[in-house]
């Protein structure tokens, strides 16, 4: 049963902001054009205006580099970002901060403002006069395999922007606490980083900030950004009073974050039917700031070459800085990106090898064993593979039927994908775990429940690890309060499960382990019948308050996991494409190994969604820009096209009944693996249906007509 | 200095049983009214512009994007949102079905939805999976690619259906 997030209660940060009429709105005014130098030529006839409080430029704020992206110190993205930069680098980009008491106040400084801009030649910063953020090479394996007798492939795609389109904007309010402290309360997925990255752009200690995260409307990583939080805090510092700000759908599509587009090429030296040599260099659109380009690009490599047994891998990647929107975390974090051309690749092999896609992998997957981080040095934790995916990638192709006799024009596709179960070496978690006077139980983490369901996951896992039946007792939880402690590094790279899930194992053996030793001291001094735990438990509860050997119980335990094991996704398609363009899905049988699943319900729901949008990814939504490569020109839901309902296919989900053997929960994570193999098994399938590649995402229907058409031509000549 | 025009009106609203009379800017929606002047938060704000469904009230039994009215036109209608069906037995066998098909993910999206599916089965108590299809086309629920709630509103036709 998942009840609460059915109820009305103020729980989304927007609520908590309408529930505060008191503080100011905040605001922005908006860079008409990028790359540009913006001036606002009538500030002062602006700061008459009724109503307005504040507006601010870029030089009335501190200047103090930062990023946006969410990540734990050391942070691997540049500080290139400033709460507001004299040069805007994107259509949309504040050029002025700006507080009102009321929204028809701001409407009329936007209404009159008169911003006038100098375009901007050079490069987006200085210190890359080139636009490369950065350049990542990685070789492992024999520098250069014998050519003799191998044949060689090469693969070119290239996947677009797509927005996080989460329902719930952006939002977030600044106030002050009686000892001045800033107290934010936001809706993001890392709330410690919130604080620290804030911290930073103000120039502040992290204690003089708390952050109060609320219930999330939808993360998908765009809220692993910091975007409006330190928006509102100036604006709060400056002010002296509160300051809310919520984001319209409008500027979520402008100015919050997207998938990175890129183009990636990967090409293959085969020895019959094994790799030699697999190389992959992606061309990344990182946006005007680079926030978590690097790391993602990293991943388009690391989520997708370790899957085959190579003799050699290569992965070469160039982040470039871009007009447009900024690019940032999505579900997939780069998954996606590699998946589409690791995986198009393989079957574009396969097809000019004369096998089947199924046997092909059968060949070069990876085995047991093999290594996962497959560019690490050889001194440092390596991660290994701990299944062996040939008998899930049997089931899968049973239950697509594959082998079957197929109607015109039908064909089915297949590819795979994995992911990590946190950021490898680079996570830490921290849960108490306190039993109440009632016997009902306290749960103190960072983790945040973002729909994934971590509520349930930790509860199970808790249960579990008390050993009382699942739902025997409450638990409450307060999750990403800065100020109740329980450090985490936030609700990302789908590692509650794993990280936040085994620090809550920990604890709760601690807590089931004192309160055993209150028992047997109370059964010592006859207090306590001897009775299995779950039995006395309140009655235990009770006298650790009120009794003689009154100690109240709590747990306290820390998870900062070196591994990370990889769940995998299989997915089959069976689809047809008629000769108008229409691509009908029938079918769409997605294997699974993530592990044991803690919360079932839960565990199917991530996948349903994540299919959902790698299907969203693969055929329709894009977020299209100008022939400048700027102004994005679908941000409405008008425009950007998503799944409806009657798109939604059949989806069978297959199970592998494994557990992992690097946790004692036995399970890895869910979160994001099914959906980076959608894109590349529909473009597998088109292939097997039609014989045309489809390698540009999204395949919308225009698209898939011009290749029917050009195919025609070419096949049939007039 | 710009003159602001006099733009208040005086509005009155039914919503979920109580008339309230209101002061509010001509151009308020009703989203608004619902949200910063009563505190009924079950309408949520995703786009403004009817296009997401995150909004949905029952205007007159029918499910009607809030962010598209204006509060001062509501005068004749009756307005309901999810707070004030806590006593419907169809919305409480769904709000359970949601509940226990895990169908709220981040549940930003459910009111909507649940308004929908309530409207759908009463007006049409054996839906097909197209009719039901069709009625959540107004809603979108990124979360959980519709499977879930889809499972969950055809648990409660059925059961409906048999009674
Ligand atoms: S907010 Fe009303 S339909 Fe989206
Ligand atoms: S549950 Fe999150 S949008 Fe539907």
């Amino acid at each position: 049963m998942r009840m609460w997030p059915l109820s009305t209660y103020p729980r989304y940060a927007p609520d908590w902001l309408d529930l505060h009429p008191e503080a100011l709105i905040g605001g922005i005014l908006e860079a008409p054009a990028a790359p540009a130098r913006c001036a606002i030529d009538n500030l002062e006839e602006l700061r008459g205006l009724p109503g307005v409080e504040t507006i601010l430029t870029a030089s009335e704020v501190p200047c103090y580099p930062f990023t946006t992206a969410g990540q734990p110190e050391p942070e691997p993205s540049p500080y290139d970002t400033l709460i507001l930069n004299p040069l805007s680098r994107y259509p949309g980009e504040p050029v002025a901060l700006m507080a009102a008491s009321s929204l028809d106040a701001l409407y009329h400084i936007r209404q009159r403002a008169k911003i006038t801009y100098e375009p901007w030649y050079g490069p987006l910063h200085d210190q890359h006069p080139n636009n490369v953020a950065e350049a990542v090479h990685y070789s492992s394996g024999p520098a250069a395999p014998s050519e003799a007798d191998s044949e060689r492939f090469k693969t070119t795609i290239h996947v677009g922007r797509v927005s996080h389109m989460q329902l719930e904007p952006h939002a977030a309010m600044c106030s002050f606490d009686e000892e001045n402290r800033l107290v934010i309360i936001t809706t993001t997925q890392v709330p410690y980083h919130v604080r620290r990255i804030v911290a930073r752009a103000l120039n502040c200690p992290v204690s003089r900030i708390l952050v109060k995260a609320t219930d999330v409307g939808g993360g998908f990583g765009g809220k692993q950004e910091v975007i409006v939080e330190p928006w509102v805090a100036i604006l709060a510092v400056k002010t002296g009073k509160p300051v809310k700000m919520m984001l319209s759908r409008r500027q979520e599509f402008i100015l919050t974050r997207t998938r990175h587009a890129a183009t990636l090429t990967v090409e293959s030296q085969w020895h019959g039917r094994q790799i030699r040599e697999i190389a992959m260099s992606a061309d990344v659109e990182t946006g005007p700031y680079a926030s978590h380009g690097s790391t993602v690009a990293h991943n388009m490599g690391l989520k997708s070459l370790p899957l085959y047994r190579a003799e050699a891998y290569h992965f070469n990647a160039s982040v470039r800085y871009t007009p447009g929107p900024v690019a940032g975390a999505m579900r997939g974090y780069g998954g996606p990106q590699g998946a589409m051309a690791v995986e198009t690749h393989l079957n574009q092999v396969a097809a000019r090898k004369g096998l089947s896609p199924w046997c092909l992998r059968h060949k070069v997957l990876a085995q047991t064993g093999d290594a996962l981080d497959i560019f690490t040095a050889a001194s440092s934790f390596k991660r290994i593979h701990h299944t062996n995916l040939r008998n899930l990638l049997s089931r899968t192709r049973d239950a697509i039927g594959e082998g079957s006799p197929m109607a015109t024009g039908e064909g089915i596709g297949l590819a795979m994908s994995m992911q990590a179960s946190g950021v490898p070496g680079s996570e830490l978690a921290e849960v108490s775990i306190g039993v109440d006077e009632d016997g009902s139980l306290f749960v103190k983490t960072g983790a945040i429940d973002i729909g994934q369901g971590a509520r349930e996951t930790l509860s199970n896992i808790i249960y579990d690890a008390l050993q009382l039946p699942r739902g025997h007792v409450p638990i409450s939880f307060s999750m990403g309060q800065t100020q109740d402690f329980g450090f985490d590094y936030g609700t990302y790279a789908s590692s509650t499960t794993y990280v936040s899930g085994l620090a809550a194992y920990k604890a709760a053996g601690i807590v089931r382990r004192k309160m055993e030793s209150l028992a047997r001291s109370m059964m010592r001094h006859s207090e306590l019948k001897d009775t299995p735990l779950s039995e006395c438990w309140t009655a235990l509860a009770h006298s650790s308050f009120y009794g003689p050997r009154r100690h109240p119980v709590m747990g306290h335990a820390v998870a900062r996991p070196s591994d990370s094991p990889a769940p995998y996704a299989i997915a089959a398609v069976r689809l047809t494409v008629h000769d108008n363009g229409e691509l009908v899905i029938h079918h769409i049988v997605i294997g699974v190994d993530a592990g044991k699943p803690i919360n079932p319900r839960g565990f199917r729901g991530q996948i349903e969604g994540a299919v959902i949008q790698g299907l969203g990814y693969a055929l329709w939504e894009e977020l299209e820009l100008d022939h400048s490569d700027t102004h994005v020109l679908n941000p409405s839901l008008f425009d950007y096209a998503l799944p409806a309902p009657q798109d939604i296919p059949p989806l069978d989900i297959i199970m592998a009944q494994t557990e992992d053997p690097t946790t004692p929960l036995g399970a890895k994570s869910v979160g994001e693996v099914a959906l980076a193999p959608i894109a590349p098994a529909i473009v597998g399938a088109i292939f097997r249906a039609r014989g045309i590649w489809m390698r540009t995402l999204p395949i919308t229907r225009e698209k898939l007509w011009n290749a029917l058409m050009a195919q025609r031509e070419t096949v049939t000549p007039s | 200095m710009p003159r602001l025009l006099k733009t208040h009106y005086s509005a009155v609203v039914t919503v979920n049983g109580h008339v309230h009379r209101l002061t509010v800017p001509g151009h308020e929606r009703l989203l608004t009214t619902l949200r910063e002047r009563l505190h009924l938060f079950s309408a949520r704000y995703g786009c403004g512009t009817g296009h997401c469904g995150a909004c949905v009230v029952l205007v007159n039994e029918e499910p009607v994007p809030s962010c598209l009215l204006l509060t001062v036109r509501q005068q004749k209608n009756r307005i309901q949102t999810l707070e004030g069906l806590k006593k419907d037995s169809l919305l409480a066998q769904l709000m359970t079905s949601f509940a226990e098909e895990h169908a709220a993910q981040c549940g930003y999206c459910t009111p909507g939805l649940l308004l929908s599916a309530r409207h759908l089965l009463k007006t049409c108590p054996s839906a097909t999976e197209s009719q039901l299809r069709e009625e959540l086309s107004s809603h979108i629920c990124r979360c959980t690619g519709y499977y879930a709630p889809l499972r969950a509103i055809a648990k409660v036709r059925d059961s409906y259906a048999v009674d």
